[in-house]
């Protein structure tokens, strides 16, 4: 089964503003969980504290066991939780090199066993490799493998952000705006890709979108944020039709302040 | 765009890699049959600051960790092995009279638990300011030295006893082993030993930066938050990192003591932590390859220019006037040259190196297509 | 008690010269993200251009010509050099003004070699006497430029239109460039600014009770450091209570040597430097500094 993730009445606060006011977001296993709202709406506030990043002012978060708030990071990781950032940061490496960070907490090898390249962990990292080029196939990556990173076309790197965190063989993934940026024949494919690896595995997925037409094709449950707040929540259908989020949307153009890893 | 091309460049590469590589050793291997006193002196100098510099380059290249603490950890293996490997019986200061070699690798332990214990600083804070934190440990050590003279012999130092592996002291004497003809003294036995260390802090250095653990520290550095999201424990690379490094830098203490013949407190200063940061700057940052020609260029540079000194211009030898000391004209050039990487060439002599090479393939590959082209039609 | 209230005293007027220095270092930070590693050597190129120009044409003058020059030469580092790499790394940065300082400590060296440069300030030897102890005037009067600083500093920061488009440079790049003012020019004048701090820092470092310009006030400078992280990188208050605490904390080890004879001679010399690495294992971003929002 699945694990859980849940927020209960998360308050954020940055001095006086309250970024988060009592939110409450409960994910259910292997659906696909869309966090909509304008620029501003705290969105990204919530991924983070989600994500183990943010501490939270109050409020409780739980993922499996653990308690989100007070788990560093790396332990969500291997509890099967995994994130993407809008702002994709890939560094100075090649494709295999961004994804196989994923790999991480299912490997072991640690200074010694590196330095010294014992059987063991070459044993690993070849395993490793093979995972990422499976990995590389199924996002149509296998030809960029050996290229820098960051040299490739935004859309390719958008995948390769989600290669990485698909490589950590994550129970729930967070995808902070996948397809931000994309044009629309990117966005199409992407979209496709996402509902492919929804069916292929079991993955539950939490994604923060602007893209409305993306959310309905692909949500199976949307929470709709507006100045920290949960203005409404539940199917895509009753959602797109609730007058408050029609409110929100038509109304604000705030600017985005957006949290970069 | 940089695509490696697999079909036909990669066996070719390695070929040439593996000849380039045989030539080295062999040349290594005999130089100190024909070179002299002070190439061999130079050559030791650099090697052991070049061991320092793949651990510093691990650190402040690959994990971004800033850190001046690397004569510290330096001082503190140099005198554990001197401590450690002394007799007792013959000398004014504290001796433990252990054989030299294990006194050399307790040495390279103790650097990594001094490592260790500023663990509490190296796990939790980040870049600068760990950088400025570490500023106090060079300072503090060297106070440390200043005072415990039993152990440091003070303001003079004190001698190193020389290393000894499987009975052979590492010293002048004698009747030294011979090798084609040439006897084996203190120098030419100290530059194979040298030449070990760096084989094995090289491969060992390349090896972390090119595993699961280099990714991880590469990771840290571009963005801690990143690093934790992909199941990073950032405190604990950082710690690794951090031992790590103070490992080469105790192995480097130790092939310092024993290359300078005698440790002094005021050796293991500021001046010296700054020079470890323009090698692995000018060698290119967290380029293992980089640091070692950082370290030749470096380390090697103010010994050139103070051995020449008559017949270059502008340089004098020490204490005379009118012109410019060897370490100061030292000084000018790595500054010059860190100013001029950061602007131009992040990654320093390594980046040169590549793009000379990239530039290299283009023009085959041009050429290559040309002359197809020119059969096809 | 008056050795006390006389070593406390001059603690403080110590930690004033400090303070000084880190708060052009924290003005720095708060624009550019950057630590400049360069400033030790700045506070001896301003006590080396004083001493040079005062033989001549006296003190006054000589500090007058120092200051702007002095701030027109580390602006134009950060105008020349650091600003063409804005937004790289910050350790990159760091590592950018260490070479720098490596190539202006050369130069200073140089010139200086192993010569004393003599400052002669108005007040001289002087000493102030407060009753229950004295004070040389020098430190006194750096003193009294701390506070005076501080007070403008202030007044700039939350009244003058630059002031608050540094403190919008240092929260927003965007409103900065709203309010007319490029990113180079902001991060431009904090380093003119500190430049000039640095120089009078340096002019009092090099008077009473310390012998002339040396290249010791380079290395003395470097407790700044201690003093900035202890205040908090991005807090000018945290600065100035960062130098004092120094100041005093150096100069009780340093009274009171004997006492602590065990720590070893020279002690005093290492106290600032034991006294951040406390601070920062306990709260890493120092006192007054503003936390890192993310926890990993």
């Amino acid at each position: 089964m699945n694990a859980q993730l849940r927020a209960e009445q998360v308050t954020v606060s940055f001095g006086a503003v309250k970024a988060l006011d009592d939110v409450s977001i409960s994910v259910s296993p292997g659906g696909i969980h869309a966090v909509i709202g304008p620029n501003g709406a705290g969105k990204s506030t919530l991924f983070n504290v989600l994500s183990g990043v943010y501490p939270v002012t109050s409020g409780t978060v739980v993922f499996a066991d653990l308690d989100v708030t007070k788990s560093r990071p790396h332990k969500l990781v291997r509890a099967g939780l995994a994130r993407t950032y809008q702002n994709i940061v890939l560094g100075h490496v090649t494709v295999e090199e961004a994804i196989l960070l994923g790999r991480h907490h299912l490997t072991r090898a640690g200074f010694l066993r590196c330095a010294l390249r014992t059987p063991g962990a070459r044993a690993e990292a070849k395993a490793a490799r093979q995972s990422v080029h499976h990995l590389a196939e199924m996002l149509g990556l296998a030809d960029s493998l050996h290229r820098i990173a960051t040299e490739l076309p935004y859309g390719d790197q958008k995948r390769v952000e989600l290669a990485r965190a698909l490589a950590a063989e994550p129970e729930v993934l967070l995808l902070d705006e996948p397809v931000a940026g994309m044009n629309g024949h990117e966005k199409d494919e992407m979209t496709e890709l996402l509902a492919t690896i929804h069916a292929r595995g079991d993955t539950t997925m939490v994604l923060v979108e602007h893209d409305m037409r993306m959310v309905l094709s692909l949500a199976t449950h949307c929470t709709v944020l507006d100045f920290g707040r949960v203005i409404a929540d539940g199917s895509p259908a009753y959602v797109a039709s609730h007058p408050e989020v029609l409110r929100a949307y038509l109304g604000s153009a705030h600017a985005p302040r957006e949290v970069t890893p | 765009m940089t695509t490696i091309d697999q079909t036909t460049s990669r066996p070719t590469q390695a070929v040439i890699r593996g000849v380039a590589l045989a030539l080295i050793g062999v040349a290594v291997c005999v130089a100190p049959l024909y070179l002299d006193t002070f190439w061999l002196r130079t050559g030791l100098t650099v090697a052991s600051a070049a061991v320092g510099a793949i651990g510093l380059t691990i650190l402040v290249g690959t994990t971004g960790q800033l850190s001046f603490a690397h004569p510290f950890l330096m001082a503190g293996a140099a005198v554990t092995y001197v401590t450690l490997a002394d007799n007792p019986v013959n000398t004014a200061h504290l001796g433990l009279g252990l054989p030299p070699a294990a006194a050399a690798v307790l040495a390279i332990f103790a650097a990594g638990a001094l490592g260790l214990a500023a663990s509490p600083l190296a796990s939790r804070l980040s870049g600068i300011y760990l950088g400025i934190a570490t500023l106090s440990l060079v300072f503090i050590g060297q106070h440390i030295l200043e005072n415990w003279t039993a152990a440091s012999g003070g303001f003079f130092g004190r001698p190193v006893p020389p290393m000894s592996l499987f009975g052979l002291s590492l010293a002048d004497s004698p009747t030294p082993p011979v090798l084609l003809g040439v006897p084996l003294q203190r120098e030419e036995l100290l530059w194979y030993l040298s030449a070990a260390v760096i084989v094995v802090a090289w491969i060992a250095g390349r090896n972390v930066v090119h595993s699961r653990v280099g990714r991880s520290l590469a990771a840290v550095r571009d963005s801690e938050v990143l690093a934790a999201t992909n199941g990073v424990n950032v405190r604990s690379a950082k710690r690794g990192a951090y031992i790590a490094s103070s490992m080469f830098a105790g192995a480097a203490g130790v092939l310092f003591a024993l290359t300078t013949g005698s440790v002094a407190p005021e050796t293991f200063n500021l001046g010296l932590a700054i020079s470890f940061l323009a090698m692995v700057v000018v060698g290119g940052l967290g380029s293992v390859a980089g640091a070692c020609m950082g370290a030749a260029f470096i380390a090697g540079l103010p010994l050139l220019l103070q051995e020449f000194s008559d017949q270059l211009p502008l340089i004098v030898q020490t204490g005379e006037a009118g012109g410019m000391q060897a370490s100061t004209a030292t000084s000018y050039l790595a500054g010059a040259l860190i100013v001029l990487c950061m602007l131009f060439e992040p990654r320093g002599l390594v980046g040169l190196a590549t793009r000379g090479r990239s530039l290299a393939t283009r023009a085959l590959r041009r050429t290559r297509i040309l002359t197809s082209r020119a059969t096809h039609n | 008690m008056s050795h006390l209230t006389s070593l406390l005293l001059n603690g403080l007027s110590t930690g004033a010269v400090y303070a000084l220095i880190a708060l052009g270092l924290v003005l720095i930070y708060k624009c550019s993200q950057v630590v400049s590693f360069t400033h030790g050597t700045l506070v001896l190129l301003g006590a080396y251009l004083v001493g040079t120009m005062d033989d001549a044409s006296g003190f006054i003058v000589a500090l007058l010509i120092a200051v702007p020059v002095a701030a027109g030469f580390a602006g134009s580092i950060n105008l020349t050099l650091l600003s063409r790499r804005a937004g790289a790394p910050p350790v990159s940065l760091a590592i950018l003004t260490i070479g720098i300082d490596l190539v202006v400590l050369s130069v200073l060296t140089q010139q200086l070699g192993s010569n004393v440069l003599n400052i002669s300030h108005p007040w001289g030897e002087t000493r102030w006497d407060l009753g229950v102890a004295s004070m040389s005037a020098n430190r006194g009067i750096a003193l009294l430029m701390v506070a005076a600083v501080a007070v403008s500093l202030y007044l700039i920061f939350t009244r003058s239109p630059w002031g608050l488009a540094m403190r919008a440079v240092s929260e927003d790049t965007e409103a900065a460039a709203l309010m007319g003012l490029s990113r180079t020019t902001i991060t431009t004048l904090s380093w003119a600014t500190a430049g000039a701090l640095a120089c009078i820092a340096g002019m009092f470092m090099a008077g009473p009770p310390t012998p002339g310009v040396t290249t010791t006030v380079a290395v003395v400078a470097l407790r700044a450091f201690p003093a900035l992280i202890i205040g908090g990188l991005d807090s000018l208050r945290g600065a100035i209570v960062g130098g004092l605490l120094i100041g005093v904390a150096e100069s009780l080890a340093a009274g009171y040597q004997h006492e602590l004879q065990f720590m070893g001679s020279g002690f005093a010399e290492i106290v600032p430097f034991l006294l951040m690495l406390g601070v920062l294992v306990a709260r890493p971003s120092g006192l007054f500094g503003s936390r890192e929002m993310t926890r990993v």
